[in-house]
C-alpha cells in the first residue's frame, strides 16, 4: 500500500533536493541561535567536564617521573 | 539543599579498559598475519580458517567492534557517570552488557574463520549473531538513557549528545541492515538484492564508520581532551552547530562507496554532494579540538597523553579531508578498489580510533589505580614507534593505490591496454606491501610496550572500585527563566526530545536515499535474460560467500573503456536482481570476476584452485585445496531454494523438491569436461559448485545480446 502510494508520487527523486534546502533552512537557524547564546551559560557548559575535583588525585595532567 | 553522597563504579571501566586492550592485541595481530599472507600466501597453512580471506573479516570484526566497541564503552561508562554526576543506572545491565559484548567477540571470531558469514563487509555475522548485538546493544541503551534520566547535572554537554546519537543510529543502521531470512541455524540471505542490497549496505557500512568510528570518539574527544589538557573545549557554540550539521549530512555519504557502480546516478550524486558538505561539521570538530590547546601547546613536550591526543584529532582531520576527496567522482575513478582506500581508511583507524584509545587508555589506568603511570618513557617510545608505524603503512599503500589505478587505466598509443594482464599490477605493487607490513609492525609493537606499560601500573595499586562522589540532587520541579527557555537549552535539559530529534536528523538522509531506489522501478531497469541460478551455481555461490572472495575480487565492471576493453560489458542493475547478498566488493587485489563466465575452461578454474601460480605465475592468491577434497553440503538446498522463493527470486513452486537432481545432472556435466581435461574428480566436491558458479557470471546478458 506504501510502495503504491509512493509510485504515485510524481518526482519522487526530487525530494532529495527539498531536503538539501531543508538542512539549509534549520543550519541557518541553528547558527542564529547559538551567535546569540548567552556566554556565561556557554562558559558553565564548556566547563563541566572540568567541574569538581577528581577524587583519586595523582597531579592533573602529570603521568610520571619514574622515567 | 541536600546533597547526595554516591560512587562511581570504576569497575566497570576497568573491565571495558582490559577488554579494549585484550582485543586491540588480537585484532591487530589478524590484521598482520593477513598483511604477511598478502606477501606470503602458504602461510594460511593450507587450512581455510586461517586463509586471508576468512581471517580478513575477523580483523575487521575485531578492530572495529572488539577493540573500538570497547573503548567506546570504556569511555562512555566513565565520562558519563561524572557529567551526569551519578552512578550508571543499573550495575546488573553493565555486567550483562560487558559480558553479552564479550562473547558475541568470541563468536564472531569462532564463527568467522569457520565460514559462517553473511558476506557483507563489516555485517558478517551471521543472524544469531545479529539479534544477540540488538540485544545487548539496547541493554547498553537502557543503562546510557536510565543514568541520563537519573542525572543531577541539568545540562547534558556535548559528549553526551554524541553517545546519544551513536546508540540511536547504530540500533536503526543494525536493524534495517540485518532484515535478512533464516535459512538454517548458521545461514541466512539478506532481504535485499542487488543495487538495492548495495544501496542498504553502504548506508549501513559508511554510518557504521560515522557513529560508530566517529561520534563516540568525538563524544570521548570532548571530554578527555579538556580533562587532559585541564582546559575547556574551545568553542561550545561550534560543538553545537558541527553536532547537528554531522549527524544529518554524514547519513547521505554512504553512496560514495558505489559510486560508477550500478546504482541510479542521482544517488551517486547525493552520495558526492554530501560527502564534500561533511568536510565542515567534521573539520568543525577537528579545530575545536585543537584549538582546546590554544595557547597551551608547551603542555604537549611534557605529556604524552596529549601527544596521543592532540595526533588523533589530526589524523581525524586528515582522513575527513581525504574522504571527501575520494568521493569525488574523477578522484574515485583512479582510487577505487585499490590500496588508496585502505590507506585512507588506516590513517583514520590507526590515528584517529588508535591514539585517542591509547591517550584515553594512558589517561585513564593510573587514575583508576590511584597511580601514576608505570614509565613515561616506554609511552613516549610507544607514541613514536606507533607515530612512525603509521606512515610506513600508508605512504607506501598511497603509492601502491595509485600506480595500480594508473596502470589499470593505460593504454599504448595504438589504443590497446598497456597492462592486459592484471597480475603485472599486483606485482608492481608487492614491495609496497612489504613496507606496509613493517609500518602495521611497528604499530603493533608499540601496543605491546603499552601494554606492558599499563599492566605494569595496574599491578602497583588496587583498583580504586568505588569512587566517593557528592552533588546536589537535582530539584524536582525546575521552572526556566531568561536564556534558559532558548530553544538548544531546553533540548539539553529533556534526554528524551533530544534523543528523538536527533533520530529525526538522522532517519532523513536514509529515508530520501533508500525509499526511491525501492519504490521506482526505472532505479533498477529488468532484464529479461536474467534467470536464478541454477541450484549447483547457488551452491557456489555460497561457497563463494563462506570462503570470503569477494575481500580480493569484485563483480562490478565500470563504465571505463579501461575496464570495458580488460573485462567486458559493464556491469547492469539488472543483471543483480537476484543476488542476496550483492557481492560488488570493494577492493580489487584480484581482478574483476563479473565477466568471468566463459572466460576461461572449467579445468583452468580446477588449477586455479588447487594452485593459482600454475595458471597465473606469481599470483599472491592462495591455495583452496580443500575445495578439492571436500563434499558439497546439499542437506539444506531445498530450504535455500523456497527461503529465495520467498524472497522474490522466481524458483518455480516445488522446484526445491527436485533440485537435488538437477544439481546432480550440471555436476555430471562438469567433471565429464574436467575427465576430457585428464583431471578426475568426483561429482560431490565443492570444487564442482565453485566452478559452476564461476562459469555463470556475466553470461545472462549474453544470452541475448543486450548492450
Amino acid at each position: 500500500m506504501i510502495g503504491e502510494a509512493l509510485r504515485a508520487v510524481d518526482g519522487l527523486v526530487q525530494y532529495p533536493v527539498a531536503g538539501l534546502l531543508l538542512f539549509v533552512v534549520i543550519f541557518a537557524l541553528v547558527l542564529i541561535r547559538v551567535i546569540r547564546m548567552d556566554d556565561a551559560y556557554v562558559r558553565r557548559l564548556s566547563r563541566l567536564p572540568l567541574d569538581g575535583v577528581d577524587a583519586i588525585e595523582i597531579e592533573p595532567g602529570a603521568e610520571d617521573d619514574r622515567s | 539543599m541536600a546533597v547526595d553522597r554516591f560512587a562511581y563504579d570504576n569497575r566497570i571501566v576497568r573491565d571495558f579498559g582490559i577488554a579494549t586492550i585484550v582485543f586491540g592485541v588480537v585484532g591487530m595481530l589478524v590484521g598482520l598475519a593477513a598483511a604477511l599472507q598478502l606477501l606470503l600466501p602458504e602461510l594460511n597453512l593450507s587450512q581455510p580458517y586461517s586463509t586471508f580471506s576468512r581471517i580478513r573479516p575477523v580483523h575487521t570484526n575485531a578492530v572495529i567492534f572488539a577493540f573500538v566497541g570497547n573503548a567506546i564503552f570504556m569511555s562512555v561508562y566513565y565520562s558519563l557517570q561524572r557529567l551526569c554526576k551519578a552512578r550508571m543506572y543499573s550495575d546488573l545491565l553493565g555486567r550483562i552488557h560487558f559480558w553479552g559484548w564479550q562473547l558475541i567477540i568470541v563468536a564472531a571470531a569462532v564463527s568467522l574463520p569457520m565460514g559462517f558469514t553473511t558476506g557483507k563487509e563489516y555485517a558478517e555475522l551471521e543472524w544469531p549473531l545479529d539479534v544477540a548485538i540488538a540485544i545487548v546493544w539496547i541493554v547498553f541503551g537502557i543503562n546510557m538513557f536510565g543514568t541520563i534520566i537519573k542525572r543531577r547535572e541539568r545540562h547534558m554537554y556535548v559528549s553526551i549528545w554524541f553517545y546519544i546519537a551513536t546508540w540511536v543510529t547504530v540500533m536503526v543502521l543494525h536493524v534495517v541492515n540485518s532484515f535478512e531470512l533464516p535459512v538454517s541455524l548458521l545461514k541466512s540471505y539478506p532481504l535485499y538484492a542487488g543495487v538495492q542490497d548495495a544501496l542498504v549496505q553502504w548506508w549501513y557500512g559508511h554510518n557504521a564508520v560515522a557513529f560508530f568510528l566517529t561520534t563516540p570518539y568525538l563524544g570521548m574527544m570532548y571530554y578527555f581532551l579538556p580533562k587532559a589538557a585541564n582546559r575547556p573545549v574551545f568553542s561550545y557554540r561550534l560543538s553545537i552547530v558541527h553536532f547537528w550539521a554531522l549527524v544529518f549530512i554524514y547519513i547521505w555519504a554512504g553512496p560514495h562507496h558505489l559510486l560508477y557502480s550500478a546504482l541510479p546516478d542521482w544517488a551517486q550524486s547525493l552520495g558526492t554532494a554530501f560527502s564534500i558538505m561533511l568536510l565542515a561539521p567534521s573539520w568543525g570538530g577537528m579545530l575545536n579540538g585543537l584549538l582546546t590547546l590554544r595557547g597551551a601547546w608547551d603542555k604537549l613536550r611534557e605529556s604524552v597523553v596529549l601527544k596521543f591526543m592532540v595526533v588523533a584529532v589530526t589524523a581525524y582531520g586528515m582522513a575527513t579531508f581525504e574522504g571527501p576527496t575520494l568521493a569525488v567522482k574523477s578522484v574515485n575513478a583512479l582510487s577505487h578498489f585499490t590500496d588508496w582506500t585502505i590507506a585512507h581508511v588506516h590513517v583514520g583507524a590507526l590515528g584517529w580510533n588508535g591514539f585517542l584509545t591509547f591517550g584515553i587508555l594512558y589517561w585513564l589506568i593510573p587514575r583508576l589505580y590511584g597511580v601514576k603511570l608505570y614509565s613515561k618513557t616506554l609511552a613516549e617510545l610507544h607514541f613514536w614507534l606507533a607515530f612512525l608505524g603509521i606512515i610506513v603503512y600508508v605512504l607506501p599503500l598511497y603509492f601502491a593505490g595509485i600506480t595500480q589505478g594508473l596502470m589499470w587505466k593505460e593504454f599504448t598509443p595504438e589504443g590497446f591496454l598497456s597492462y592486459p594482464v592484471f597480475l603485472e599490477t599486483v606485482l608492481q605493487i608487492v614491495p609496497m606491501y612489504v613496507i606496509r607490513t613493517v609500518g602495521g609492525g611497528m604499530f603493533f609493537v608499540g601496543v605491546i610496550i603499552m601494554v606492558y606499560n599499563l599492566i605494569r601500573t595496574m599491578r602497583s595499586n588496587r583498583l580504586t572500585t568505588e569512587e566517593q562522589a557528592e552533588a546536589p540532587a537535582l530539584a524536582v520541579s525546575y521552572e526556566a527563566r531568561g536564556h534558559d527557555r532558548m530553544i538548544h537549552r531546553i533540548m539539553e535539559r529533556k534526554p528524551l526530545l533530544f534523543t528523538l530529534l536527533a533520530t529525526v536528523a538522522i532517519l532523513f538522509g536514509g529515508v530520501v536515499e533508500i525509499i526511491p531506489t525501492f519504490v521506482v522501478r526505472s532505479n533498477v531497469p529488468t532484464i529479461s535474460s536474467v534467470k536464478p541460478l541454477t541450484p549447483l551455481e547457488l551452491q557456489g555461490r555460497d561457497i563463494y560467500l563462506r570462503e570470503g572472495c569477494y575481500t580480493c575480487h569484485s563483480q562490478l565492471v565500470r563504465p571505463f573503456r579501461s575496464e570495458t576493453e580488460r573485462y567486458g560489458e559493464y556491469s547492469k542493475a539488472g543483471e543483480y536482481v537476484y543476488d542476496h547478498p550483492f557481492q560488488w566488493g570493494s577492493k580489487r587485489t584480484g581482478p574483476d570476476l563479473h565477466r568471468v563466465g566463459g572466460k576461461y575452461p572449467d579445468a583452468w578454474h580446477y588449477r586455479h584452485m588447487e594452485d593459482p601460480t600454475s595458471m597465473s605465475p606469481g599470483s599472491i592468491m592462495p591455495r583452496f585445496t580443500w575445495l578439492l577434497t571436500d563434499r558439497l553440503d546439499n542437506s539444506i538446498l531445498s530450504d535455500k531454494i523456497s527461503g529465495l522463493r520467498r524472497l522474490g527470486v522466481p524458483y518455480p513452486e516445488g522446484f526445491e523438491n527436485h533440485a537435488a537432481s538437477v544439481l546432480d545432472i550440471q555436476a555430471g556435466e562438469i567433471t565429464q569436461r574436467l575427465s576430457d581435461a585428464q583431471i578426475e574428480v568426483a561429482r560431490e566436491w565443492e570444487i564442482i559448485a565453485l566452478i559452476a558458479y564461476l562459469q555463470r557470471l556475466g553470461t545472462d546478458i549474453k544470452a541475448t545480446g543486450d548492450k
